[in-house]
């Protein structure tokens, strides 16, 4: 069993095969050896960590990317070009527990997850107009009319696509 | 300084995250209409997208481009981030180049050495390898492959780089692509690359070489490995194309490619094969004699460009026919009225060749009420060719009561190609059909040999001001059986 204490404090005991797929946690095991010593993880919350031990268990068992040669990272793309249905349920969340995903993904190296959070990120995005997509993600719009006129004009050929 | 002493939760945005892990959201976006959308969010946005993303989706080139090759052979980071290259015919002027220009470093890229045609194509190999998320790939040399001939061991090497791609689901080889390979076998006895490729969405292999009679087992080999095939143009001369099943399959072209199979036999072939594709919404197909198609061939049907006894063979069917996109050479307006078997209120593009009678054009109207795209020849043949007149077109074009494209010009021959007469027509035409909004021009791009367009634009509250702006003809898609016709 591993011991994982969070940003928050919050102790999580989980086993070795499901944590393992964070390859941070897995190298500091390695490093470490036996021992019973929690591992801190001061850069996620109880709550995101949660999130995370949820996916690592019900992907638990399936094989970790390898090395990337062309090769395997195309096979890894075509594996991964749609979310699962389960990876869709899982990653349905708030646009701010979502981004914390990312980030826990990213800072525990979890590609699978980051890439899930990515796509998810990407779809929202696909199909919108500029205006929905400042909505969607609360950003100001500080473009002057004629910088906005001119980045249409040099991009117009995209419309076609 | 007074500090708050509570601790302020920082929550994460969008433009906050990590540099890293927003480069890998935007690789995720596959169509450049998405990134600049993105782009013009803002300008933090903008200099994610641009260029880094905006031009390295869509490489398209009419020449050997040997610094560009260079360029993305050693730029993964940016090459990765492909999803389509089109190389194609210098005589090809349908579509337009669009590539990388902003990263290029001239110092780097642009060496006299790079343009030597074994590094060209090792970096072209390079530059591919990269490209993890390749989906369309179209290598059209020019018919007689003049100064960018690569030699048949330069395309086995590139296109052997082309088929080990598993993301690759849209492939078109034209010129003279496979024109070297025999038996099966490429340069030097090598298996020929292409007969791996697998997994296609899209095949188009309009060339002579596929049907060569040694060829096809392999050709047959290969379109096996892409059983979920939805667009397919293969020569007309391709012998046991019966053989094939494609249960999604939905655009077809087969063209004829060399003329010399002038056996109705043929015919009959691809008649098997369209009756066993029921899923077939979108057909080109000249054949070369009369055709019979059973009755529940082509139940899909909804855009045809064909020669006439296509039509005339579905009419005999009894089946009645939702097209909605209709080009039939030799068919007549008259003709088509009498089509009982073509269901009037779905046809929504038509582009008829002849017209008999003025009369038969008030009839068309009612029979199609929701034409939207109509082109029409300029002169109708009652005992002789005449020609349209003004106040006939006047008279014509709003009984399609929803027309919002006419092609065709008949109009401009009816002004005498007078620029301040049509421009008073269009004024007119605009008010007569209030959901006009393109008319073609006289005169034509010389390089997309087709007219200009006249884009009528409508603002102000109730579209009561009306300008209208002339462009060059659209550039063609690709996998696209019906060939632009219908833009």
């Amino acid at each position: 069993m591993v011991l994982l204490v969070t940003s928050d404090n919050e102790q999580f005991t989980t086993e070795k095969d499901i944590v393992e797929r964070s390859v941070l946690i897995k190298n500091m095991l390695e490093d470490v050896g036996e021992s019973d010593q929690p591992i801190p993880l001061p850069n996620v919350s109880s709550s995101v960590l949660k999130k995370v031990l949820e996916y690592c268990e019900h992907h638990r068992g399936e094989p970790l990317p390898t090395a990337d040669s062309e090769q395997s990272q195309d096979e890894t793309r075509k594996r991964t070009t749609d979310i699962s249905e389960w990876d869709q349920k899982f990653i349905t969340v708030d646009q701010e527990m979502l981004f914390e995903i990312i980030l826990a993904a990213n800072y525990l190296d979890i590609k699978s997850l980051l890439d899930v959070g990515c796509k998810t990120v990407a779809n929202m995005i696909k199909g919108k107009t500029p205006e929905e997509i400042r909505k969607l993600f609360n950003i100001v719009n500080d473009f002057t009319p004629e910088e906005e006129a001119q980045i249409k004009k040099e991009n117009e050929w995209a419309e076609d696509r | 300084m007074v500090t708050n002493s509570t601790t302020i939760q920082h929550k994460p945005s969008f433009l906050q995250l990590p540099g890293e892990i927003l480069e890998d959201i935007l690789s995720e976006l596959d169509l450049p209409r998405d990134l600049i959308s993105l782009a013009l969010v803002c300008r933090a946005a903008k200099n994610l997208v641009i260029p880094r993303h905006s031009e390295y989706r869509v490489i398209r080139t009419h020449s050997t481009a040997p610094f560009l090759w260079a360029h993305l052979a050693r730029r993964a980071d940016l090459a990765r981030h492909i999803r389509e290259v089109q190389l194609c015919a210098r005589i090809d002027f349908m579509v337009s180049d669009r590539c990388p220009v902003t990263l290029i470093d001239r110092a780097v890229d642009c060496k006299l050495e790079n343009v030597e045609e074994l590094a060209r194509i090792q970096n072209m190999c390079q530059a591919l390898r990269h490209m993890v998320r390749l989906q369309v790939f179209k290598w059209a040399n020019g018919p007689d492959g003049k100064g960018d001939r690569p030699n048949s061991a330069c395309e086995d090497l590139v296109l052997r780089v082309v088929s080990q791609k598993a993301s690759l689901r849209h492939l078109e080889l034209a010129g003279i692509c496979g024109k070297h390979v025999r038996n099966g076998k490429g340069s030097f006895g090598y298996n020929y690359p292409v007969w791996d490729i697998s997994g296609l969405l899209s095949l188009s292999l309009p060339g002579s070489a596929w049907f060569e009679a040694s060829n096809v087992p392999h050709v047959l080999r290969m379109l096996e490995r892409s059983p979920n095939l939805e667009f397919l143009q293969l020569p007309m001369e391709f012998p046991r194309l019966s053989e094939c099943r494609f249960p999604r399959l939905k655009r077809v072209k087969l063209p004829l490619v060399t003329g010399v199979v002038a056996s109705s036999s043929v015919d009959m072939l691809r008649v098997v094969f369209l009756e066993n594709h029921p899923a077939i919404e979108e057909l080109s197909w000249f054949p070369i004699g009369p055709v019979q198609l059973s009755a529940g061939s082509l139940p899909s049907l909804k855009r045809l460009m064909s020669g006439r006894q296509v039509i005339e063979a579905l009419e005999e069917t009894a089946t009645l026919r939702f097209i909605e996109c209709l080009d039939v050479w030799g068919l007549d307006s008259q003709s088509l009225i009498s089509l009982k078997n073509v269901h009037g209120p779905s046809l929504l593009k038509l582009k008829l060749h002849s017209v008999g009678s003025l009369e038969s054009l008030y009839t068309l109207a009612e029979t199609f009420p929701s034409i939207v795209w109509l082109s029409l020849p300029s002169v109708y043949l009652s005992h002789q060719p005449t020609a349209i007149e003004i106040d006939d077109w006047f008279n014509i074009l709003p009984r399609f009561a929803k027309l919002e494209v006419f092609r065709g010009t008949g109009i401009w021959a009816a002004c005498d190609d007078s620029k301040p007469a049509m421009h008073r027509a269009i004024m007119h035409l605009v008010q007569l059909c209030p959901n006009l909004r393109q008319l073609d021009h006289c005169d034509i791009d010389q390089k997309r040999h087709d007219f200009n367009r006249i884009k009528i634009i409508r603002e102000g509250m109730e579209g009561e001001n009306v300008r209208y702006e002339v462009h060059r003809p659209p550039q063609w898609h690709l996998f696209d059986a019906m060939d632009g016709t219908f833009d």
